[in-house]
Order: C-alpha cells, then structure tokens, then sequence
C-alpha cells in the first residue's frame, strides 16, 4: 500500500528506506520527492500542515526532535490511508527503542529495521480495519432512518386528534405573549416622546444663549494659519538637507520652462545607486537588545531561585526534583511551550504580521521542537525565541539567487531584452517604484524601455512621462555615448494591455535596448476580469519576473491579495508550469516604523524573496532587504 | 526546624551551581579555545557534499538527500591532528545562516562542486563562491581553499581546469554586477553585503590574483569511486 518510507535524519542521511515505486529509475524519483518535500516543507516553515501532495502521491511525515529524525510516508492520494498517523507514531517509538545506542553515537549505518517496518505495517493495517468493522455493525430496520419517516403514515387517528390539539394549544399562548408584548411596548414608548420634546426644549435653549454669546476672537485667527510643511528626517528618507523643495512639481508652470527646471533637478544623488543596491539600514540595536535579553534571563532565574526556595521549605524532599531540574535534561512538550507561543504569537501579531500567518509559524515552532530535550543551562523561553526568529530569517532569506544585474547581462548577451512586469492593488506605488527601480538600472548603465500598460486610470501614462523626462535630465545621453538611457513605449488609453507589452517588447528587441519594464494597472484582488487581463499579459509576454508590489502598512490583507494574485496567475495559464510572482517589491517601508510584519506575511505566503523595499519618495530611496535587521526589530 | 533545614539545604545548593558553573566554563575554555580545526564543506545543494562527509568521517556512502542541518564528525589526518569536519546544508535559505555560524576561525574549506551540471548552475556556483571569498571574517582568518569537482566518475564531468576557467569568467562579469562601486559595509549597515572587489581591477579575475597565502588549487574526485577523495585527504594533510 505504502509506496516509499523512509527514514532519515536532518543532516541529509537516509537511515532507512522502503522504496516501492513502480517506477524503473525509482531511486532518483525517491529522491527527487524527498528534496523536493524538504526544501518546500521542512526549510520553508510549513511543518503546520500535516500532508503535502505532490504528483499524486500523498507525503505524511513525523518529525523526531530529539535525535533530530524525520520519518516519512508517501502514498497514492487516492488510497486515503487512515492508519498513516499511527503507523508513524508506532515506527517512532519502535525505532528508538530498537537503535537507542546507535541514535545517540550519530551512527550512520547499521538500521536493519525491514523485519520491524513489515511487522508494525501490517500490525496497524489489520488493526485498523478491525476497528472499521467493530465500529460499523449492521443496523436493524428499526433503527434505520427510514423507519422513522414511515412512521407518520400509519399513525392512528387518535393520535392524529392529539396533535391537532396540541397545535391549537401552541397557537393560542403565542397570541398571548404576543399581545403582552404589544401593551408593554406602548408604555415604553410614551417616556420616550416626553423625553423627545425636553431635549428639542433644551437644545432650543441652548441655540439661543450660543447666539446671545459673542463670537470669540481666537477663531479666525487660528483657520488663518495654514498647514506646515513636514520635514521628514532623512532616516525616513527625507531630502539630505537641500532637495526637500525640488519635490513639488504640482505647481503650474509652462511646458518649456519645466524641461529646463527638470535639468536642474536635484543631482545630488546622481552616481549613488551604482553598484548593488545598499542594505536597509535599521537603528543597529543589537546591544539594547542583549542587554534585554540578559535582563529577562537573570529576571527569569531569580525567579526560579525563588519557587526552588519556596519548594526547599515546603519539603526537603523536593531537594532531589530542584537538582534534577537545575542538572537533569528538560523535555520540550506542547503543553510547556503553549504559553510561550501564545506571548510570541502575540507579538508578532502586534508587530504587524497577519494573523493566520502568525498562528502557522507558531505551529510550525512547536512541531519543531516538540519532542527536544534541552540541555543544562539552556532556557524555554531563549530556546523557543531563537527557533522561531531562525525560522523567520530562513523566511526571509532567497531560495535561490536574486541578482537582477546579473540576469540583465545575460539576456543582453542573448540579444534579447530583459522584462519585468510590475501588478499589485491600486496605490501601493508601482509606477513610483517602477522609475525608483529605472534609474537605479541607469545609473548602473543599463538602457531601459517604460511600457506604459496601465491603459486604465487617467494620468497613468502622463506620470511615467515625466517621470522619463526627469530621468533623461539626470542621465543625459551626452554622458552615455549619446544615448538616450530611458524611452517611454506608450499607446494611450483604452487599449489592451497585453497587446502595447508586447509591441513594446519587440520594440526593445530592434532598438537594442536591455530592459523593458512593464508597468500595469491596479487592481483589486477581487475583480476578475482585471485579474483575467493580468494574467493574460504575463502568459502572452512571459516576463523573466514578475513583481508584486505590496505597501508595507498592510496587515492580514496581504495574505488575500497574493494569494488571489497568485490563483488568478496559475487558473489562467494553460501550462504546466504557470508563471506566478516571483518576487516582491515592499514600499512605503519608511512609514512603519517597527511594524515590519508585512515583510513576514508576504514572503511566507508566496516563498519569495523581497527583491527591492522603497523607502521613500526620491529615486534614491531604494534598498535591499536586511533579513537580519528586519528580524531583530520584529522580535524586539 | 523549617529554618535549620533551609541553612543547610542554601550553602549546598549554592555551592552545586557553583561547582557547575566552574565545569562549564572549564569547557568552554577547553573546546571553544580549540577553535582553527575545522574545514568546512560548503557549495550548492545537491554537489554530494554530505556524501563526501560520510565518506571522509564514517568511511560510509549512505544514501543521501538534501540536509536541513550540519553534520560535524571528527577527522584525523595523517599528521595525527584532529580536525573537526562540518558539512554545510547547500539549500539556499539556510546556507548563509550556517556558514555564519562557523565562518570565523576555521582552517580551511572544501568548496564541492557538481562537474556534472555545473554548466547549468554556473550562476549560482560563481555567486556562492564570490560571497565565500568576499566575505569579511572569512577573509580575517583566511582560510586554505580547495576546490572539488565532484562526480567524476559520471561520463562528460567537466575536468578542474575547465571549472576553473568557467569559474574565473563567471566571477568577471559577477564583480562588474556586484561592486561597480566600492561600497563599504560600514555605511551600508549590511554586514552580509560585502562588495570587497576580487582580484586586479581592468584585468579579468583569475583565482591566481588572490595572493599566495590563501591557495586555491582545483582538484577531480568522486565521493563515489574508490579512493576518490585521496586528493581532498592530501589537502586535509596538508593542514
């Protein structure tokens, strides 16, 4: 029934393998479905669930702890084994027991376990089914459902009398309690009118002494004043100290005197985005944070010393249980961890991160450490905070290599153009972040090509238009042998999407031009003809990447935006393989604060990385995430 | 009567945590001071590195699949000395994290390279390797490097001299991507972002430009084949 089992241990050797594959190379496929289930289960923290399928088999997995052991199953999805979860228990513990010594040595070999496997298989299997069949004796015909329904029709007409008068009975107390309901209601309701006038009378009153009252002088002075313009400080990624004015483009100025105005634009952070995009830099507050912790483990021991005194005068027999508690190993179960979670699970949740999201990271933590015995001098509290921030930097941390100047030189070698595509909701800044993303491109001598595909909202394309004008007048062709670094691919309004991303990217092709980036329209998760088009775009254009720009200040919304996007994207593909997101553009970082869990939520659900995090509104203000930062400030 | 057993009971318990404390740091001073054995065996997931570990500290070839952890065992070369081998999860979401753990003060480190479908993974190789050479305390403690092309015993693995040459021009275009511009880690505030240029600038990188005392030689094995490792076992000799 089983077709693999395999036990294993966390360092990557197989201990013990059960291979029934079908298959003729079926020791590459056995491997093939383990890595696989390692690194989409085990290494992306979603030990919550409990079963993972893949190409028609079913994968259950026990983890064990304490010798650092995974046990895993694998069936045919539709044979629905019920008895999965025992057998892996049973195995469990038959396994311990059975390799104790070799388990705790390390050793690599020497598990002849096929005697045990084949017993326990079998030992559960029949148990099993004997439970089904004790469980499910025949029913009799009285007792079947279809006895009682009959049942009424050959009634008496005795009984039938009864019933009837039972009705009318029924009938009349309802127009009783009815009516008292009726009276009461009208003695509420008289209060009430009286009442009713008295507040018209004094708010009459009142009307009168206000008019009576002289206006007081304070008013008009105080409207007069007119809002003041915030200076943000330039660790939110405010103007350094002289480009704060150049901002404001919102005034009206003729057409010429524009362009001229956009030569002068502020140049100070010409030159400073070449090379990799700088980290994300975050108030280093590692010492606080040690300090804390140190804080609360010496708060902690002290209070510990103290129960381990109150036990000492309760009983010098406890004496024993204090030494074995300071000395012996502790075992982690779920009811100790429990209350811990739920402190951590509630910071997280304050911090940001979706609900749902924190609940399974916690679920993942306890799975992962249930079972663990503790060494001497090792706290609860500091072990399960340093497993659940370790698990929440390997969220953070790529699975695969981000290294968008790399694959731009690549295509270019290949003669083709390197395409992006940006999608997201309304207003999380795509297009801002789309010309944040275009001049850090230039500055790293990269020609690029703007489609303007956001055909929908009024102004969309004007926006990306000047947008390429300021950064024309940043980047001037004269700097780079004469040509011209940012071209605007536009077809105005009303046209379909797809269709301007693809003449645009033949466009590029001819020109010669390295990368094009797509920029889209907003859209609810929710409207699906939008979504529809969307997708259509990214079938028909196939982009190298497809971002999702996600704002920063979103909370469990976050989850139901990329996981629409990321439905709509893969209903809509007529290959095997669709093409989902495949990273995230995080903006609005700087608005935040310490709220950092947006990041958490949205590489979790779509287990990609967050390529670029914008801080702010120059086209500077464009970082790469610190895994590391982001996490110590979540966990603080 | 309460009161005379607690007098009793305080001193011992004091002096137990006490004697405890002691053992613990007599430890730590022992085997956190013997730190510059280890070789770290690191590359990209699936290049047969826990193999190889099994191999060099067991004398086994288990079955293999793709590690969540370290696994560290105990080598003696032939000059006696005990070396403590650590074979590095290759998965790129935990790789980083490891090395971290055990980057300062290690001796040296076997970088394992799949010859076989190196030209696929070519990007993801030079990248990793890159961030190994870049990276600040690795650089500190300068540590010996040596670079297996594993899987020799399959039919068309690339030799070391074709790795090498492969290497090199990955890691020319990689330093222009990476670090046009020097950025120092200080005012990026990323210490896992090192842009430390590699090599002679306006000359194409060549492993030979690292400077003598860090050597890297290139070498074929198999942790397959008989006797596949005897040039990783010269190298650990060699320490």
């Amino acid at each position: 029934m089983l077709d693999i089992f395999s036990i294993f241990t966390k360092g990557g050797i197989v201990l013990f393998c059960f291979n029934n594959l079908s298959n003729a190379n079926h020791t590459t496929q056995f491997a093939t479905i383990v890595n696989n289930f390692v690194k989409t289960v085990l290494l992306q923290e979603r030990t919550d669930k409990q079963a993972l399928e893949h190409q028609g088999l079913r994968l259950q997995y026990k983890l064990d702890n304490e010798f650092e052991l995974v046990f895993i199953v694998a069936y045919q999805k539709f044979l629905q084994l019920s008895y999965v979860d025992k057998f892996l228990d049973d195995i469990q513990l038959e396994f311990r027991d059975k390799f104790l010594n070799q388990l705790q040595n390390r050793a690599l070999s020497g598990f002849d376990f096929q005697k045990e496997f084949q017993f326990i298989l079998k030992d559960v299997e029949e148990r099993t089914k004997e439970e089904t069949k004790s469980s499910r004796p025949m029913k009799s015909y009285k007792e079947s459902e279809k006895a009682k329904q009959k049942a009424p029709l050959v009634m008496t007409v005795k009984a039938a009398k009864e019933l009837e008068q039972q009705k009318k009975l029924e009938e009349e107390t309802a127009r009783k309690i009815e009516e008292q309901k009726k009276e009461l209601q009208q003695q509420a309701a008289e209060p009430e009118e009286d009442m009713v006038v008295k507040n018209r009378k004094k708010l009459f009153a009142g009307k009168v002494s206000k008019e009576k009252q002289p206006k007081s002088p304070k008013q008009p002075e105080k409207s007069k004043k007119s809002k003041e313009k915030r200076v943000w400080d330039v660790a939110y990624g405010g103007a350094n100290a002289n480009g704060g004015g150049e901002l404001d483009y919102s005034k009206d100025i003729p057409e010429d005197l524009e362009d001229r105005r956009a030569e002068n634009y502020d140049r100070s952070y010409v030159g400073t985005m070449s090379g990799n995009l700088k980290g994300l830099e975050v108030a280093d507050s590692s010492d606080d944070d040690e300090d804390n912790i140190a804080d609360e483990e010496f708060e902690e021991a002290i209070r510990e010393r103290r129960a381990e005194r109150e036990n000492v005068k309760q009983s010098s027999k406890s004496l024993f249980s204090i030494f074995s508690g300071l000395v012996g190993s502790k075992t982690l179960t779920r009811a100790t961890m429990q209350p811990h979670l739920e402190k951590l699970k509630e910071l997280m949740m304050s911090k940001n991160v979706a609900a749902d999201i924190s609940e399974k990271l916690c679920e993942s933590v306890a799975v992962k450490l249930d079972g663990k015995v503790l060494g001497t001098f090792e706290g609860l509290a500091s072990t399960i905070k340093t497993t659940l921030s370790d698990a929440l930097v390997q969220i953070l941390s790529p699975k695969r290599r981000i290294d968008i100047l790399r694959d731009v030189f690549e295509a270019k070698r290949a003669a083709r153009p390197y395409v992006m595509a940006f999608c997201g909701v309304n207003g999380v800044g795509k297009s801002t972040n789309l010309a944040k993303i275009c001049f850090w491109l230039i500055e790293n001598n990269v020609r690029v090509l703007i489609a303007a595909c956001d055909t929908f909202r009024a102004g969309a394309v004007e926006q990306l238009r000047t947008h390429t004008k300021h950064l024309n007048a940043l980047h001037p062709p004269e700097k780079h042998d004469g040509r011209q670094m940012v071209q605007l691919y536009e077809k105005g309004y009303g046209k379909d999407a797809a269709g301007i991303a693809m003449e645009a990217i033949h466009y590029a092709q001819e020109a010669r031009i390295d990368v094009v980036l797509v920029d889209t329209a907003g859209r609810m998760q929710d409207n699906e003809p939008l979504m529809r088009a969307l997708a259509k775009l990214i079938v028909v254009n196939e982009p190298d990447l497809v971002l999702f720009v996600g704002e920063a200040l979103v909370g469990n919304e976050a989850v139901d935006q990329l996981v629409k996007f990321n439905q709509a994207l893969a209903d809509n593909s007529t290959t095997e393989n669709p093409h989902l997101i495949d990273g995230i553009v995080l903006t609005k970082f700087d608005t935040i604060d310490d709220k950092v869990g947006a990041a958490i939520s949205m590489s979790y659900i779509t287990g990609q990385p967050i390529v670029f995090v914008g801080t702010g509104q120059t086209y500077s203000d464009l970082r790469n995430l610190d895994a590391k930062a982001v996490i110590s400030t979540l966990m603080k | 009567m309460e009161g005379l057993e607690m007098e009793t009971v305080l001193p011992i318990v004091i002096a137990v945590v006490l004697g405890l404390l002691t053992l613990i740091i007599l430890k730590k001073l022992i085997f956190g001071g013997s730190k510059g054995n280890q070789v770290l065996l690191t590359g990209l997931s699936g290049s047969g590195k826990t193999l190889f570990w099994s191999k060099l500290v067991h004398d086994e070839s288990p079955v293999t699949v793709t590690s969540q952890k370290e696994n560290r065992g105990s080598y003696t070369n032939s000059r006696n000395k005990v070396l403590d081998i650590v074979d590095i999860p290759g998965f790129d979401k935990v790789r980083y994290t490891v090395l971290n753990k055990y980057r300062t003060g290690c001796k040296a480190i076997i970088f394992v390279i799949d010859a076989v479908s190196l030209q696929k993974d070519i990007r993801d190789a030079a990248e990793y390797l890159y961030n190994i050479l870049a990276d600040d305390e690795l650089q500190r403690s300068r540590p010996k490097l040596q670079i297996f092309c594993n899987k020799q015993d399959i039919g068309g693995a690339k030799s070391p001299r074709a790795v090498q040459t492969l290497l090199e021009k990955e890691i020319t275009i990689l330093r222009e991507t990476r670090a046009s511009r020097l950025i120092g880690t200080s005012d990026s505030g990323d210490s896992s972002n090192n842009n430390s240029f590699l090599g002679i600038v306006g000359k194409d990188f060549e492993f030979s430009d690292l400077g003598k005392k860090q050597g890297i030689d290139f070498v074929e094995g198999s942790a397959v084949d008989e006797g596949g490792l005897n040039s990783a076992k010269a190298f650990i000799d060699s320490l």
